[in-house]
């Protein structure tokens, strides 16, 4: 594998928000996004939540990474390695939500845990071995990979809200619509690809 | 070698995990001791966070009243909170006027306590206690309703106005599998402060009726709280009108027994509604009482007697019975207890008759 | 699978010992999700939808109030007691809706049946589709319910529920 990609750390958090959005290009993440996007105030907060696992999670496994899977070649275990940690991290944060936010740790329910399944926490991680990020590029590319899902959400939260004052067909409501929407945006967003690079 | 390097490096991985995890759950659902203050600083007390405002008081010896032991469904648990609170959760709104959730009115059995808290407490529930007492005598009064007759023993005695209630604590039993209280009236009277006398009235699938009517024995230790409530005795005015069905004969009872005990001067009617005999109790007790005080008038009424019964007395709803012997509103009270039904007909009735609705009393819960 | 707080703090309301007694599942093994769509697949092949059996046995209960416990007509046969009790009881759904403490039964004179349901069962069948599990006290079988009611189907519903 080559070394760290020569692109600013700056330039890769601007990027995973706008042009490699993980939700609007790389289509990862999907499910709770689809779920939860009903209301802007909850998604907003699942949104929040992912960050905060996501930049967690991140500096775990970077350690991890450096600390122990390459000197000890523990390359076949490490997805392993890194979804026990994801577990862990959300088993925290799910802890502190009781305590701090417990109206959004009802409301979020089930979602929460849920999150621990999220391919885009995972995702970013790979993402940091397979481009061999440096330690601040693997943290501005983890803080504006969150901030990318929870833009995605929040904005397709806000337009479902809004979505639910039209006549829509009986069989789009709900996902469908949400995935056409979704694509939509998908859509607008390809019109960032070029400006900034992440790898 | 590589079989024990995985194994190695993933226990030690999971193992440093749990233990954050660990260290997590200390620090962030230990909500560690907080203070209480009451009254402004008149009280202060410090407790261990996590419970409900209205157990953790409870704890302390200060009993908020509850009917429906902390479920948030009588609302009768509203203590005012200044500061600590947390916000409004969606279980209280249906509780809280606007303008009690500007005064910081909270239900304190849902409020968590995981700060230091400032609240305010009206003084009469300082004198609210709890008793242990013994179950001197279990009666059976009708085929769903058993009289309660309770010795004191911790404190041994009590202060009460007539018509108020306590709250019973039940132990859990058969498939209930933790403590649940509820409320019921005294129906003795203050001066008997020894004793607390109940009427307990099985409710079909009720935790609580269940358990005074399936599990308690005489000589069984009971656990109460008290007194509460605002049902007592007002009397500006000439004549009382007492109405009731089923247990909510209690309170009455007491009421009625303290007013003859203390000679005050009113014209008193009795109204006992049930719809068959076998719904009917304490009737002798009543009719020598109404032998032996000319003041005092005692009207059961049945609304479909069987032919077995060989009723005399009045016949119909008890709407219709009040109807008949209630000629007018001039300076009456109505004290009435009974079934949410039962209550609702009758208030149409004594305002039909001119009796104001500030010159009506009844438990609202 | 892990369960959110919500839906396990329902299935432990349900049981015995929470909000009632013996519980609103009775001896039923099956699954609150599984009692629920029997019941749907049920209520469908009777002709009708949780709305018409709720509407029907709601009113009932009205028409039988003003008894205040004693029973009141209603058609040919059949008779309504209602009966009520101090307090509120709690959905065990969460759903912050607290009912009456209201027993209706429905008895017919000439065979001596008779099918009962609580304040809270109408409430429970109208939102949450659920009908009690069997064996629970207060099960109230739509079956049951409607060869006593013959309750008519509702006009053609613009939008369905599932």
């Amino acid at each position: 594998m080559s070394g760290a990609p020569p692109i600013s750390p700056i330039i890769i958090f601007f990027a995973s928000i706008l042009t490699s959005n993980m939700i609007l290009s790389n289509f990862l993440g999907m499910c709770s996004f689809i779920s939860v996007s009903n209301e802007y105030k909850t998604a907003s907060g699942l949104g929040k939540a992912v960050s905060l696992v996501m930049i967690l999670t991140m500096a775990i496994n970077y350690a991890i990474y450096h600390f122990l899977v390459l000197p000890l070649g523990l390359e076949y275990i490490q997805y392993i390695i890194y979804i026990i940690v994801i577990a862990a991290s959300v088993q925290v944060i799910e802890m502190a939500m009781d305590r701090f936010l417990p109206d959004l740790y009802l409301k979020l329910g089930i979602f929460l845990p849920l999150i621990t399944v999220n391919c885009a926490i995972l995702g970013i991680t790979l993402f940091m071995v397979i481009r061999q990020y440096t330690f601040l590029q693997a943290m501005l590319f983890a803080a504006g990979s969150g901030l990318g899902w929870w833009l995605a959400i929040s904005a397709l939260a806000a337009i479902r809200e809004k979505m639910a004052r039209s006549k829509l067909p009986r069989g789009l409501a709900g996902p469908g619509i949400a995935f056409i929407i979704t694509g939509l945006m998908a859509l607008a967003f390809i019109g960032f690809s070029g400006v900034f690079a992440v790898q | 070698m590589e079989i024990v390097t995985t194994i190695l490096s993933i226990s030690l991985i999971s193992v440093a995990l749990a233990i954050l995890i660990i260290l997590a759950e200390r620090l962030l659902n230990n909500y560690g001791d907080c203070q209480i203050d009451i009254n402004g600083g008149a009280r202060q007390m410090t407790a261990k966070g996590g419970s409900s405002l209205l157990s953790t008081l409870a704890g302390q010896g200060i009993f908020v009243p509850s009917a429906c032991g902390g479920k948030a469904t009588c609302g009768l648990c509203k203590v005012q909170v200044l500061d600590g609170a947390g916000p409004l959760l969606p279980t209280e709104e249906p509780y809280l006027s606007a303008d009690e959730r500007q005064k910081g009115f909270r239900l304190s059995c849902q409020v968590k306590v995981k700060q230091n808290i400032k609240i305010l407490i009206p003084e009469e529930l300082f004198n609210i206690r709890e008793f242990k007492t013994r179950i001197a005598k279990i009666e059976t009064l009708t085929h769903d309703i058993k009289g309660l007759r309770l010795d004191l023993q911790e404190p041994d005695r009590i202060r009460f106005k007539a018509g108020q209630y306590v709250q019973l604590y039940t132990k859990p039993y058969g498939k209930v599998r933790e403590s649940v209280f509820r409320a019921y009236s005294m129906a003795s009277v203050p001066s008997d402060d020894r004793s607390v006398e109940l009427i307990v009235r099985q409710v079909p699938e009720g935790i609580c009726t269940t358990y005074v009517h399936q599990e308690l024995k005489e000589g069984d230790e009971l656990r109460i709280s008290g007194p509460y409530g605002d049902f007592y005795l007002r009397g500006d005015c000439d004549e009382l009108v007492f109405i009731a069905g089923g247990s909510g004969l209690a309170p009455i009872r007491s009421l009625i027994l303290d007013i003859l005990e203390k000679q005050l001067v009113y014209k008193m009617t009795f109204f006992f509604g049930a719809v068959t005999l076998r719904d009917l109790y304490y009737l002798d007790f009543f009719r020598d009482l109404e032998k032996q005080h000319e003041n005092f008038r005692f009207v059961p009424a049945l609304s479909k007697p069987l032919p077995d019964d060989n009723w005399q007395g009045e016949t119909g709803l008890i709407t219709e019975v009040v109807d008949r012997f209630i000629p007018d509103g001039k300076s009456k009270e109505a004290y009435l207890c009974g079934s949410p039904g039962m209550i609702n007909a009758c208030l149409n009735v004594l305002q039909t008759k001119g009796i104001g609705p500030d010159k009506i009393f009844y438990d609202k819960f | 699978m892990k369960q959110s707080p919500e839906q396990r703090e329902i299935e432990e309301n349900l049981g015995p010992g929470a909000f009632s007694a013996d519980g609103f599942l009775g001896s039923d093994p099956r699954s609150l999700a599984d009692i629920i769509r029997d019941d749907q697949a049920l209520v469908k092949s009777l002709g009708l939808t949780h709305q018409a059996i709720a509407r029907q046995l709601g009113a009932l209960t009205r028409l039988g109030l003003p008894g205040l416990g004693t029973p009141v007509p209603y058609g040919d046969h059949l008779e309504v007691i209602v009966m009520d009790y101090r307090g509120f009881i709690p959905c065990p759904f969460r759903d912050h809706v607290r009912e009456e403490k209201r027993l209706t039964v429905c008895r017919d004179r000439l065979t001596g049946d008779a099918i009962r349901w609580t304040d809270l069962n109408v409430h429970m069948i109208a939102a949450h589709g659920f009908y009690e599990g069997r064996g629970s006290p207060f099960r109230v079988d739509p079956a049951e319910v409607q060869a006593m009611l013959s309750i008519q189907p509702d006009p053609e519903p613009e939008n369905s529920e599932s």
